[in-house]
C-alpha cells in the first residue's frame, strides 16, 4: 500500500513538472533577463575577460553621459591567451573607444573550432553578446529567425565610412528584402586558383612554370616530378578540393548557388544559364572526376589519398610532397609556407577569380542588443580604424609585436615568433573588419604590393549570383540526409580514388532517393525570385 | 507471502536517508528535470525566440530520421552491432570472468586483471591511432609485415570487413572491464558447493557449466537488461574515430549517433539533434520494459523491475 502510494505521488511529481512548461511562457524570459541584470560587475572595471565562455553581462546604458557596454565575441587559431593578458588588450581598448565612441567593449574570445558552438549557446542562454559572426555557416537563419538587427538604418550614420569603404555590392549575400542584416569581413575579393609547390625541386629539374596557366598544364609539372621522385606524394590530399574550386568554380565559373562546391548537393548554376542543374551530372564535373582519376591511376596522389588524416602541414614539412592546390588570396602566400614549414616554396596561378554567392561569414549585431547604435560605431570601427584592429589582431606594441623598418609586424626582443607572444591572433587578421588596414608579416605584402592588390580586389569579379541565399529550412531532413551521402562520397571523388562513371551512378541515385531533386526545386524558384527582384 | 516488518524509524534509517540524499538529488536534477526537454524536439526551435516562444511543428523533426533509405541503414547499423556487442561481449566477459577467478587472487591474478583492464582506460582517438597503426594503407603493420605489398588490402575503404573489425575492437577494449562485475558474481559464490561438485567428481567445466553459469545467472540478466536499454544508442567514439572518418566505410559503420553528429553539427540544429536523442531513448524504454516483462513470465525473480 505504501509503496504504491510512494509511486503514485512521484508519478504526480513528474507530470506536475511537465505541467509546469506549459504555463509560463513570459515568466521564464523575465527570470532569464533579471538574472543577466543580477550579475552586473561591480563598477566600471569589466573582470574576469574569461577565456572560456562568460562574458561579463554589463549593464545598458542608463543615460548617454555613461559609455554604453558591449560584448564583441571573436575567435582565434593562435594559442588562447591568458586572462591577464586579454584584459590588458581590452583595457587598451577600452581606453580607446571610451574616448571615441563612448563605448565600453568587452571582449569574449573563442578558438576557431569552438566559436560558432559557443557563440549559439550565448545567444540561446540568453547572455549578452552583441557583435558575432556566422563563422563557417549560413548567416540565413539568424537572418530569418530574428537574431540578426536589421542595420539598414544605421548605414547612413554609424556605419557610414565602413559602407564607403567596403567592396562593391558587398552588401548583398547580408540583405534579405531589402534590409541589410550583416556585414562580410573584408577578407579577399580576389581569389584566383593557385598551386603552390617546391621551389627547389622544380629549379633542381629545370620546369618551366611559366607555361602554366590551367589545372591541366600542371600535368606535365606534375609527370616531370614523379619521374624524379618516384615515391613522393606529388599533390596533397587534404586541398584537393581547392582544385575543384579553381577548375570548376573559377575556371568553368558554375557557382554553387550557398553550397560548398567542392560537394554541392543542391544544384548549381552556370554563369549564363539561370537553371538550376545537378552538379554530379555534368559533363565539366565528370571531365574534372576523369582528369583526377587519371592522375591517381599515375601515382600523383598517395594510394590512400582518400582516407590518410595526415594535415598538409605534417605532409609538406615532411618533405615529401611536392605541393598543394591552394587559393591565391594572399599571391605571396608561398613565403608564409617557405617560413612555417622549412622549405622553399613557391606558387603559381592555375585559374582566374571569381567570387560566388557565398552565405556565411556575416558579421551581425544581435537584435537583442541593448545599444545598437554603440555596436554600430564599434563595427565601424573594425573596419576602418587601423590602431583597433591591430589591437586586436596583433596585440600590444612593444610588447606582443613590433614594427619593423619595412613596416612589418615582427616578434619583439627575446620572442622567437608572433605566435610565442602573450597576445595574438595573427592568423586571423582577415576574420573581422578589414584586412587592409592590418599591418602585414614578413612575406606579406608590403605598401606598394598591397596597393597594387587592393586595387585587384576592388576589381574582383563577382558572380551573377553574388548575394543570392538558400533557405532550405523546410526542407532540412532532406538536406540532411543528401549531406551524409555527399560526405561518403567527396574525398574519394576529389582523389579520383574510385571508378568514375560507376561511383557517381550509385551517388546521384542515392542523392536523388535522398529528395535532391526537392531541394534543386525550391532552388530554383528561389533563385528566379531573386532574379526578378535585381 | 511473508508480511513485511515494519521498519522503525530511528536515527540509522534517518543518516542512511541522508546518505542517499545527495545522490538521489543529483539524479533528480540530472536526469528527471531535463526531461521535460523533450518537447524541445517538437518545436522549431530559434534562438532569438529562445525555447517558449518557438513555434511547434509536429513530428517533423524526426523525419530526418527515416525518410531515406540511410535512416534505415543507420537504424539497423545501430541495432545489428549493439546485438553483437550484447551477445558476444556477455560471453567474452564471463568466460574471461571464470578464467581469472581460476587465476587467483595473488599477484598473478591481479596482474591479469590489470592488463585486462587497460584497454578500457585508452580513449578513442588513441585506440583510433593504434587501429591505424595495424590498418592504414601504406604503413599499417599488416599491409607491411603479414600480407605484403602484394596482398595489401585497402582496409579504410573495404566496408564489408568492418563490422567484424569493429567487433574485435569494441571486444578489446570493453571485455575486461565487464568482466569485472561477473567476477563480483563469481565471487560471491560459496566456495562449499564447488568442493562438494569436486568430491562428487565433477570435471573443472562441469562446475562451470553447472556451478557458476546459473549462479551468475541474475547478474547476467541485469547487465544484459541494461544494455537493451542503450540498444539504440552506440558508442561515439568507436564509431566515429576508429574508421577515421573514412567515406567509404559509411554504409557499414554509420551508426544514429555519428548520423546525427556529422549531419547536424554544420546546421547547428537543436531540435533536429534533440528529435534523434527522444527517438533513442522512447525505443530503448520501450524495448527494456518489453524485456523486463518477458524475462518476468520465465524468471520472475531475476526481473529488473
Amino acid at each position: 500500500m505504501k509503496k504504491r502510494v510512494t509511486a503514485a505521488f512521484l508519478a504526480v511529481m513528474m507530470v506536475g513538472t511537465l505541467l509546469v512548461g506549459c504555463g509560463s511562457k513570459s515568466g521564464d524570459q523575465q527570470a532569464n533577463s533579471s538574472q543577466s541584470s543580477e550579475s552586473e560587475a561591480t563598477s566600471g572595471a569589466e573582470d574576469g575577460a574569461s577565456t572560456e565562455t562568460e562574458g561579463t553581462d554589463a549593464a545598458p546604458a542608463a543615460d548617454s553621459g555613461e559609455a554604453a557596454e558591449i560584448v564583441f565575441a571573436y575567435m582565434t587559431q593562435n594559442n588562447i591567451p591568458e586572462a591577464a593578458d586579454l584584459q590588458r588588450i581590452e583595457d587598451l581598448i577600452n581606453a580607446y573607444t571610451a574616448e571615441k565612441i563612448n563605448t565600453k567593449v568587452d571582449l569574449v574570445l573563442f578558438s576557431n573550432a569552438d566559436y560558432m558552438n559557443q557563440v549559439n549557446l550565448m545567444l540561446a542562454s540568453g547572455e549578452q553578446i552583441d557583435i558575432f559572426q556566422a563563422y563557417g555557416t549560413s548567416h540565413l537563419p539568424y537572418i530569418q529567425d530574428g537574431t540578426a538587427l536589421d542595420i539598414t538604418g544605421y548605414l547612413d550614420n554609424e556605419l557610414k565610412e565602413t559602407k564607403d569603404i567596403i567592396y562593391d555590392n558587398f552588401l548583398k549575400p547580408t540583405t534579405v528584402d531589402g534590409k541589410v542584416y550583416g556585414i562580410k569581413n573584408m577578407g579577399s575579393n580576389y581569389v584566383p586558383g593557385g598551386f603552390t609547390y617546391r621551389a627547389d625541386i622544380v629549379e633542381e629539374l629545370g620546369i618551366d612554370m611559366s607555361k602554366v596557366k590551367t589545372p591541366q598544364d600542371m600535368e606535365e609539372v606534375f609527370a616531370a616530378v614523379k619521374e624524379a621522385y618516384p615515391d613522393m606524394i606529388i599533390i596533397d590530399p587534404n586541398r584537393a578540393n581547392a582544385l575543384i574550386d579553381a577548375y570548376l568554380g573559377k575556371m568553368i565559373g558554375i557557382d554553387p548557388l550557398g553550397g560548398d562546391i567542392s560537394y554541392a548537393f543542391s544544384g548549381v548554376a552556370y554563369q549564363d544559364d539561370p537553371t538550376v542543374v545537378n552538379m554530379f551530372e555534368t559533363q565539366d564535373y565528370i571531365d574534372f572526376c576523369n582528369l583526377t582519376h587519371s592522375w591517381y591511376e599515375k601515382g600523383y596522389f598517395a594510394s590512400d589519398a582518400a582516407t590518410t588524416t595526415a594535415t598538409t602541414a605534417e605532409l609538406l614539412m615532411s618533405g615529401n610532397c611536392f605541393g598543394t592546390f591552394c587559393g591565391l588570396g594572399n599571391p605571396k602566400i608561398a613565403a608564409q609556407y617557405t617560413t612555417n614549414y622549412g622549405h622553399s616554396f613557391d606558387n603559381v596561378q592555375v585559374s582566374e577569380s571569381m567570387v560566388y554567392a557565398g552565405s556565411d561569414g556575416a558579421w551581425m549585431v544581435n537584435s537583442a542588443c541593448k545599444n545598437p547604435s554603440a555596436a554600430c560605431k564599434f563595427m565601424n570601427l573594425l573596419y576602418t580604424d587601423a590602431y583597433l584592429d591591430n589591437l586586436l589582431v596583433y596585440g600590444e606594441e612593444g610588447v606582443d609585436y613590433v614594427l619593423n623598418e619595412e613596416g612589418f609586424a615582427v616578434a619583439p626582443e627575446g620572442y622567437t615568433d608572433l605566435n610565442s607572444v602573450a597576445y595574438t591572433d595573427n592568423m586571423n587578421y582577415y576574420f573581422w573588419g578589414n584586412k587592409w588596414i592590418t599591418y602585414p608579416v614578413p612575406g606579406g605584402l608590403n605598401a606598394e604590393e598591397s596597393e597594387k592588390q587592393m586595387a585587384l580586389n576592388y576589381a574582383g569579379k563577382l558572380s551573377n549570383y553574388y548575394g543570392f541565399l538558400f533557405d532550405f529550412s523546410d526542407l532540412q531532413a532532406e538536406y540532411t540526409a543528401c549531406q551524409n551521402i555527399a560526405n561518403e562520397y567527396k574525398k574519394a571523388l576529389w582523389v579520383g580514388a574510385v571508378d568514375v562513371e560507376e561511383t557517381l551512378e550509385e551517388m546521384n541515385e542515392r542523392l536523388y532517393a535522398a529528395g535532391m531533386d526537392k531541394l534543386m526545386e525550391s532552388k530554383q524558384t528561389q533563385l528566379d525570385e531573386w532574379l526578378s527582384q535585381q | 507471502m511473508t508480511k513485511k516488518k515494519k521498519k522503525p524509524f530511528n536515527k540509522n534509517t534517518l543518516s542512511l536517508f541522508l546518505i542517499a540524499l545527495p545522490g538521489c538529488l543529483y539524479l533528480f536534477i540530472n536526469n528527471y528535470i531535463p526531461i521535460m526537454g523533450i518537447f524541445i524536439a517538437f518545436k522549431n526551435y530559434s534562438y532569438a525566440k529562445g525555447i517558449w516562444d518557438s513555434p511547434w511543428c509536429g513530428f517533423s523533426n524526426f523525419k530526418f530520421l527515416f525518410i531515406t533509405n540511410d535512416a534505415w541503414t543507420i537504424t539497423r547499423n545501430t541495432l545489428l552491432y549493439n546485438l553483437a556487442f550484447i551477445v558476444l561481449g556477455t560471453i567474452m566477459s564471463v568466460f574471461l570472468a571464470i578464467l581469472l577467478h581460476e587465476m587467483g587472487e595473488k599477484l598473478r591474478g591481479k596482474f591479469f586483471q590489470s592488463t585486462l583492464l587497460f584497454p578500457h582506460l585508452l580513449s578513442w582517438v588513441v585506440t583510433a591511432y593504434l587501429v591505424y597503426a595495424l590498418l592504414g594503407s601504406s604503413n599499417g603493420f599488416i599491409n607491411n609485415t603479414i600480407l605484403g605489398k602484394d596482398n595489401a588490402i585497402d582496409w579504410y575503404s573495404a566496408k564489408n570487413l568492418w563490422p567484424i573489425i569493429l567487433v574485435i575492437v569494441y571486444l578489446w577494449k570493453n571485455a575486461g572491464y565487464t568482466a569485472i562485475v561477473y567476477m563480483a558474481g563469481i565471487a560471491g559464490i560459496d566456495k562449499e558447493i564447488f568442493e562438494a561438485a569436486q568430491i562428487d567428481g565433477a570435471s573443472k567445466v562441469k562446475q562451470i557449466f553447472a556451478i557458476t553459469l546459473p549462479m551468475l545467472r541474475p547478474t547476467i540478466i541485469i547487465m544484459t537488461l541494461m544494455s537493451i536499454g542503450r540498444i539504440f544508442y552506440s558508442d561515439f567514439g568507436l564509431f566515429y574515430q576508429v574508421p577515421m572518418n573514412s567515406g567509404a566505410l559509411f554504409q557499414t559503420t554509420q551508426t544514429i549517433d555519428t548520423y546525427v553528429y556529422r549531419g547536424l553539427m554544420e546546421q547547428g540544429n537543436i531540435a533536429m539533434s534533440s528529435a534523434a536523442g527522444v527517438y533513442q531513448s522512447m525505443v530503448g524504454f520501450v524495448l527494456v520494459v518489453l524485456a523486463n516483462f518477458i524475462v518476468k513470465k520465465k524468471d520472475p525473480e531475476n526481473a529488473l523491475f
